[in-house]
């Protein structure tokens, strides 16, 4: 499972947060935490974003919003909890001063080469990818609600 | 057939298989154990010879740097030892019972009269021998010499008689003692006297000439001693000490430790190892084992010695972090890196004379090069320090 | 399966089936699966009368394309409709373009007779034409609906019977056409013999309503028709009921149907101009066919309506509770069936509306769903005059858009827990009542996806 998540993250959005934090959020960096932190935000991303769809399309169920911008409303949002908690969750670490590593040389803590743009950027590759999921779930999930199992393409037959 | 029943089925089934599918890229460590380095004797003594020869009497002026340096340095090192014994050598070992300080003192041309033997020719082909039979496993010798080979009439092939017999002794030595390590240190003193080469001889006044400290133990002991007494940065006097040094020790599994094992390849198709080593027991100098070309890897295409750097934190099992960037490391099955031991010194021919006469030699030593090509011959099956070899594995 | 053979003789039987044929199209329960309506009117072109056919006909366009299989209880348009004559009138001959005294053949009759003749007719009346019924004169009328039982309309009324059928006869009984009409019929029904299953009809279960008088006319000097000799006529008409038909057991059930307060409708003699609005007693006396046929009457029973409340207008209230129970569900289910049809129509024939995206293809531009809707704008059509005339069935809020449930006069819906209200809520409950049809076909799976949702909401809303 640690593979998925961490392949799901890694594959296209590496370099886009950068390679250091990859391979902290990976667990093999050497530093103090060595669990592979990608299942831990994968599960939530995934979880949250089963939330949300389960709630669109079955707990509020609402004739209104069924439609494209009800179903973007909450793709909208759930893109941005999603966010914050990608960003938040690695950010506890680096706030934390987690992210550092004895220097086997010296016998020191180094700090990572890690900063506060690249876990933002991590913030944004975990919205990204939870758009991604919700769009996923809303294909699975989405046939036998009761008002909305048209939404989001209600135009077309 | 109903949209309802497709889909989610395509879409569950495409994301079963994009996880079932083996990931890419993910390397773990591992390495044979076994070799766990000897320990150190509880008990060290020390042996220091002083050649008590005419051609040392010249260093034995006032102001002395020789003096200096081997007052401090056998002092520091008598600190780290059982036992301290101090002696003359020419033609034979005379024993000095007194204490350091005295002994030091002593260190005149009457005193080295009156301790003995022959003063005129010194040989150093049997002084070597003479140390080393007296050498034991837990010794540590010591031998301060100008280690001028004297040049008799018949010198058809005098120098290289004697590369032959230095390479003898020191065979047997290791032979004897199969962990046995030489370091030689040329240094720089202030010479008030007579210089002696065979019958030449020539008077200088206040120059500077070359001596040699000669240390010579288990390689173990003396990566120790040189942990503890470092020689580098040794001041006398408020000034640094300035000299040029080789080293022979034998070859073994290098001692070593990753502690980070596993790696994810990312996208750069690249990993890099911190390899923990202890590299002490090759005696060789900072510079030498800092840098990255004296490493081979066994493929150089796809490993590159990154840097080498010493490890300053205390009580370290180790001595340097050697980091290692394999490219594609999903290829390959296990890696080899071997610290070479370096070629001779270029200091070695430079400070050598072959011509015996005084012109030549105010500030080299002549025949150098043949002793300390003597050690490296019996040295000649120890190319090599060591090989760090582990295994990579595709999980 | 038994039937309901149900004549409805005049203007008043026209109007009282009208009422009838809306609660069948709402699902109010009767006690048979199979009704057939009977006009009796010489008034061809009465305009109640078209107006009835022309809905009988409507529901039973929307009714033939459905069919209720195992597990559909829907209750709308349950009931069948057939229709045996022509117009579902039985027609009465030879009265177009005669004067009743050319009826009678009064000319070719010996003077004795037609000094009789004299006595009992007036001068107006042997001159009246007969073209638009009897004009409030049961005396011709009973004359000229002799010949009902020579008809074939009749044959064929007689060769359909079965054994178990029942009979129900509507009639005013201060009119021309139903006052002498009903007696008559009864007593062909009884006693008659020149017909096909005349044993089973005559010892068939046969019910009638007789209304009492519940309207004026404005006077109008060129019309022969005079309200005020309303109550004077009824007098005379019910003595003769009570020996007639009363006392010697013809009719199972015979109810009786009246109010104090009249409206005034304009005086017209009959054809088509004679459009009255809908009324409340027409109402009730359609309430009556409902009792009759879900209940087996052996001996005669004399009927008569009671409401709990009569103050002002009738409302769900009013009625007691076994009457409200059966009328209260069908009427309000069929009302927000109306509601969503008539004010929401764009909305639930459009994709937006989610059970569209699996079902309904097609539908809303078929015949049936024009056909469906022309019902129940017809149905608002109806409470609104029945709310507009004096006195007023108030039962429903005909004007409520936007919030479908207040639409029943006098009772507040309950609030339910839930994130949808209003049309939302009908929208939700019709999406997952979609699911729930055991219906296949487009007409049927509509109407029982409606008759599903509007009961769970009538239980949400109403308890009921």
């Amino acid at each position: 499972m640690g593979e998925f998540f961490g392949s799901l993250y890694c594959s296209l959005f590496e370099d886009f947060f950068g390679l250091p934090l990859a391979e902290y959020l990976w667990g093999t960096s050497g530093a103090a935490q060595v669990s592979n932190m990608f299942i831990g935000i994968g599960l939530s991303m995934i979880g949250i974003s089963l939330f949300m769809c389960v709630c669109y399309y079955y707990i509020i169920d609402h004739p209104r919003l069924c439609n494209w911008w009800g179903w973007s409303t909450f793709v909208i949002v759930n893109t941005i909890i999603n966010f914050v908690v990608g960003w938040q969750w690695v950010l506890k670490d680096y706030d934390a001063k987690l992210m550092y590593k004895d220097d086997p040389a010296t016998g020191k803590s180094v700090p990572l080469a890690i900063d506060t743009d690249n876990i933002l950027a991590f913030g944004v590759t975990n919205a990204i990818i939870s758009i991604i999921a919700f769009i996923i779930i809303t294909y699975i999930i989405k046939w036998w609600s009761n008002n909305c199992s048209s939404a989001p393409f209600t135009t077309l037959k | 057939m109903k949209k309802k029943i497709i889909v989610p089925s395509v879409l569950g089934v495409l994301i079963l298989i994009y996880i079932l599918i083996p990931p890419k890229g993910r390397i773990v460590l591992d390495w044979d154990n076994s070799y766990s380095a000897p320990t150190i004797p509880d008990t060290v003594s020390l042996n220091v010879y002083v050649e008590n020869s005419g051609s040392m009497n010249g260093y034995m002026c006032d102001g002395s740097n020789l003096k200096d340096a081997v007052y401090d340095y056998v002092s520091d090192l008598k600190n780290n030892t059982t036992t301290c014994n101090l002696f003359y050598i020419n033609s034979q070992i005379i024993e000095c019972k007194e204490s350091l300080d005295n002994y030091i003192k002593n260190l005149t041309p009457s005193s080295f009269a009156k301790a003995g033997g022959n003063l005129k020719d010194t040989d150093l082909r049997s002084i070597f021998k003479l140390i080393m039979n007296k050498h034991d496993t837990n010794t540590v010798s010591v031998f301060v010499s100008d280690c001028i080979l004297d040049i008799p009439q018949s010198a058809t092939n005098f120098f290289g008689n004697c590369q032959v017999s230095v390479k003898n002794t020191f065979n047997e030595a290791i032979t004897k003692h199969p962990d046995l390590g030489v370091e030689i240190m040329k240094l720089q003193s202030k010479f008030d006297g007579y210089w002696f080469c065979g019958k030449n001889k020539q008077k200088l006044d206040d120059v500077k000439r070359p001596y040699y400290i000669w240390v010579i133990g288990d390689k173990n002991i003396l990566a120790l001693l040189n942990n503890k007494v470092f020689f580098t940065e040794r001041k006398i006097k408020g000034e640094v000490i300035k000299y040029d040094y080789c080293a022979y020790s034998t070859s073994q599994p290098i001692p070593f430790d990753i502690e980070k094992k596993r790696y994810v390849v990312n996208h750069s198709d690249k990993i890099n190892i911190e390899v923990l080593a202890d590299l002490r027991p090759s005696l060789q100098e900072e510079s030498l084992l800092e840098n990255i070309y004296q490493y081979s890897p066994d493929n150089p295409v796809q490993i590159r010695v990154a840097s080498v750097r010493p490890i300053s934190k205390q009580n370290s099992r180790f001595s340097h972090v050697i980091n290692l960037e394999l490219s594609s490391p999903q290829a390959m099955k296990s890696t080899s890196v071997t610290l070479n031991y370096p070629e001779m010194p270029q200091w070695v021919k430079l400070s050598n004379d072959s011509t015996g006469i005084y012109k030549n030699s105010i500030d080299k030593t002549t025949g150098i090069q043949y002793l300390i090509q003597g050690v490296a011959d019996a040295y000649r099956d120890h190319l090599e320090f060591g090989t760090i070899t582990f295994n990579l594995n595709n999980k | 399966m038994a039937k309901l053979y149900v004549f409805g003789i005049g203007g008043t039987g026209a109007r009282v089936l009208r009422s009838f044929t809306m609660m069948l199209a709402a699902g109010v329960k009767v006690g048979v699966d199979e009704v057939i309506p009977i006009i009796i009117d010489p008034d061809a072109s009465n305009a109640d009368l078209t107006r009835t056919v022309t809905l009988m006909n409507n529901y039973r366009a929307v009714r033939n394309e459905l069919s209720f299989s195992q597990g559909n209880e829907t209750s709308f348009f349950r009931t069948e409709l057939s229709q045996l004559m022509v117009n579902y009138t039985l027609r009465i001959q030879d009265t177009d373009d005669k004067t009743f005294q050319q009826f009678i053949d009064l000319p070719s009759m010996d003077k004795a007779s037609q000094a009789m003749m004299h006595m009992l007719f007036s001068e107006k009346n042997l001159a009246s034409s007969m073209e638009v019924g009897f004009k409030g004169n049961p005396n011709i009328g009973s004359v000229v609906l002799n010949q009902i039982v020579n008809s074939n309309d009749f044959e064929t009324f007689a060769s359909n019977f079965d054994s178990g059928d029942k009979i129900f006869i509507i009639s005013s009984i201060f009119g021309g056409t139903g006052a002498s009409g009903f007696p008559l019929l009864l007593k062909t029904l009884r006693t008659g013999t020149s017909f096909s299953n005349n044993d089973i009809i005559n010892n068939s279960e046969i019910g009638a309503i007789t209304i009492l008088p519940y309207f004026k006319l404005k006077s109008d000097d060129d019309s022969e028709i005079d309200s005020s000799t309303f109550i004077s006529k009824t007098k005379s008409a019910l003595a003769y009921y009570e020996n007639n038909i009363s006392r010697n057991g013809s009719i199972n059930a015979l109810y009786y149907l009246g109010d104090n307060i009249a409206g005034t409708y304009e005086n017209h003699e009959g054809g088509s101009a004679q459009q009255n609005d809908a009324h409340l007693i027409e109402f009730l006396a359609a309430t009556a066919i409902v009792d009759f046929s879900n209940k087996t009457h052996a001996n005669t029973s004399n009927k008569e309506l009671g409401l709990r409340e009569l103050t002002g207008n009738v409302t769900f209230d009013s009625f007691y509770d076994d009457q409200k129970r059966q009328l209260f569900a069908p009427l309000t289910r069929y009302m927000m069936l109306t509601n969503c049809l008539n004010y929401k129509y764009d909305y639930f024939s459009s994709m937006s509306f989610n059970a569209n995206n699996e079902n309904f293809n097609g539908l809303y531009g078929t015949s049936f769903m024009s056909n469906l809707r022309s019902m129940t704008s017809s149905y608002l059509e109806w409470l609104r005059e029945m709310e507009n005339n004096k006195r007023s069935l108030d039962l429903f809020n005909l004007d409520r858009l936007d919030k479908p449930f207040d639409v029943v006069t006098g009772i507040s819906p309950k609030r339910i827990a839930s994130l949808k209200s209003d049309y939302d809520l009908i929208t939700a409950r019709l999406n997952s009542a979609v699911k729930k049809c055991h219906s296949k076909e487009d007409y049927n799976k509509f109407l029982e996806m409606f008759y599903l949702a509007t009961s769970r909401l009538m239980s949400e809303k109403f308890n009921i």
